[in-house]
C-alpha cells in the first residue's frame, strides 16, 4: 500500500493555523493556543513527541481586556541590585509592544519545561493584518475565536441606526427644555 | 411676567400626572418644544410652546410588545421595555448600543424614568450598562459638548492613557451574581 507511507507524512508533518485576536482576552486565547503549540489536539499526542504546529496571530494591537484591567494590572521585573524593583502597567506595556503581552499568556499557559523556548519560536504575532507572503502561503486552516468583537456606534450606517424599531414612546406632554441642566444649554433627541 | 409664564407652561406639563386639570394655556397633544421671539420694532416678546412630530424626528414606529397601540392607553399604562423583553429571554447587555442610545440624549444624558417608562429596577440596571458601554468607547458619538462649544473627537485611539485599548465586561446577571461592578 502506498497511502500508507503518505499518511505518516501527513501525520507528522506541522499544519499552519490563523489566530485572530480582535477583541480577544490574552488570557483565555492564550490557553488556546498552548494546545494547539503542544499538539493536543491530535490523537497521537503523548509528552515525548514533538508534534506541535505553527500559530500565526494577527490584530494583536487591538486585544481586549477585562473591567478595569488596563490601569491596574502591573508587569513586575526587578533588576537584582537594591531598589530594582519596576512596576509597568499593562497599558504602558501594551504600547511599548503590542505584541507582548499574548506572548506573555501563552508562555505562561505552557509547561515550565526546557522545551518551552522552541514551542515559542513557533509563534508568530503581528501587530495589524499586515503579514509577510512567505507565513500567508504556509496557512491552512485557522482557530475559532472564542468572544464575539461588539461593533460601535460610529460603524452603524444611519439607514441602519433609524431603521431599528424603538422600544418606548414618548409621553404625551412633555417640555424637552426640562432636561436643561447649568452645563447643557441645548438638548436634542436622537 | 416672563417666569410666571413659564411656570404657567411647566404647570401644565404636570397637571398631566393629576386627573384634574388646573391651568391649561394649551391643548395637550405631544411633545414640545419652548420658542422665544422679539420683535424690536414693536417690543414684544411672545413665548409659545411648539409640538414636535415624533415621526419626523425619528423615522421609524414603535415595537408593540403588548400588542397594544401605545398611543391610545394612558401613561400609566405604558409597560417598562426592557421587563417585556425578558419575558421573551432577550436580555439587554451593554454591547446592544442601538437599544442604549434609545435611553439617552445627543449628550449622553439618561433620560428619566417618567419620560422612558421603565421600572425602578431596570433602570438601575441601564446606569450600569451606560457606564461600561461609554468605558469600552462604544458610544463616543454621544458625549456632553465642551465649554468651547465643540465636541471631543469620537475616536477611540485618541483617548487617555488606559482608555483608547479595548475592554470587554461581563453580563450583567453574572456581575450582579458576583457583586462585582465597575
Amino acid at each position: 500500500m502506498a497511502f500508507n507511507r503518505v499518511k505518516q507524512w501527513t501525520t507528522f508533518a506541522r499544519v499552519w493555523y490563523l489566530f485572530d485576536a480582535k477583541w480577544q482576552d490574552p488570557i483565555i486565547s492564550g490557553r488556546v493556543l498552548s494546545k494547539y503549540l503542544l499538539g493536543k489536539n491530535k490523537p497521537i499526542y503523548s509528552v515525548g513527541s514533538d508534534c506541535g504546529d505553527y500559530v500565526v496571530v494577527i490584530n494583536s494591537k487591538e486585544i481586549a481586556l477585562k473591567d478595569d484591567l488596563w490601569r491596574t494590572y502591573n508587569y513586575f521585573h526587578h533588576t537584582g541590585y537594591a531598589k530594582g524593583a519596576t512596576y509597568t502597567p499593562a497599558w504602558e506595556y501594551h504600547e511599548n509592544d503590542p505584541t507582548r503581552i499574548i506572548k506573555n499568556c501563552t508562555k505562561n499557559a505552557l509547561p515550565p519545561k526546557i522545551y518551552r523556548n522552541s514551542l515559542l519560536s513557533r509563534l508568530l504575532v503581528f501587530p495589524d493584518d499586515k503579514v509577510p507572503k512567505d507565513v500567508i502561503k504556509n496557512i491552512t486552516d485557522q482557530i475559532q475565536p472564542s468572544m464575539t468583537p461588539p461593533k460601535r456606534l460610529t460603524e452603524f450606517s444611519e439607514d441602519e441606526i433609524q431603521n431599528f424599531p424603538r422600544l418606548f414612546e414618548w409621553p404625551k406632554e412633555f417640555i424637552i427644555d426640562d432636561l436643561k441642566g447649568e452645563n447643557n444649554q441645548t438638548v436634542k433627541i436622537i | 411676567m416672563l417666569k410666571i409664564a413659564k411656570n404657567s407652561l411647566k404647570l401644565s406639563a404636570n397637571s398631566c400626572l393629576n386627573p384634574i386639570r388646573q391651568i391649561s394655556l394649551s391643548s395637550a397633544l405631544n411633545l414640545k418644544r419652548i420658542e422665544k421671539t422679539e420683535d424690536k420694532t414693536t417690543n414684544t416678546i411672545t413665548i409659545e410652546g411648539k409640538y414636535i412630530d415624533p415621526k419626523e424626528t425619528f423615522g421609524t414606529g414603535v415595537l408593540d410588545l403588548t400588542g397594544q397601540c401605545y398611543q391610545d392607553t394612558d401613561e400609566a399604562v405604558r409597560p417598562c421595555a426592557f421587563c417585556e423583553l425578558e419575558k421573551r429571554d432577550i436580555k439587554v447587555q451593554y454591547t446592544d448600543v442601538l437599544v442604549l442610545r434609545q435611553f439617552l440624549t445627543e449628550n449622553g444624558q439618561i433620560l428619566p424614568r417618567k419620560v422612558s417608562g421603565l421600572c425602578k429596577k431596570q433602570q438601575k440596571k441601564l446606569i450600569v450598562l451606560t457606564k461600561q458601554a461609554k468605558h469600552a468607547g462604544l458610544i463616543l458619538n454621544l458625549q456632553p459638548t465642551l465649554l468651547d462649544g465643540t465636541k471631543p473627537s469620537a475616536d477611540h485611539s485618541k483617548r487617555f492613557k488606559y482608555l483608547k485599548w479595548n475592554t470587554y465586561f461581563d453580563d450583567y446577571e453574572t456581575m450582579k451574581r458576583n457583586k462585582k461592578f465597575l
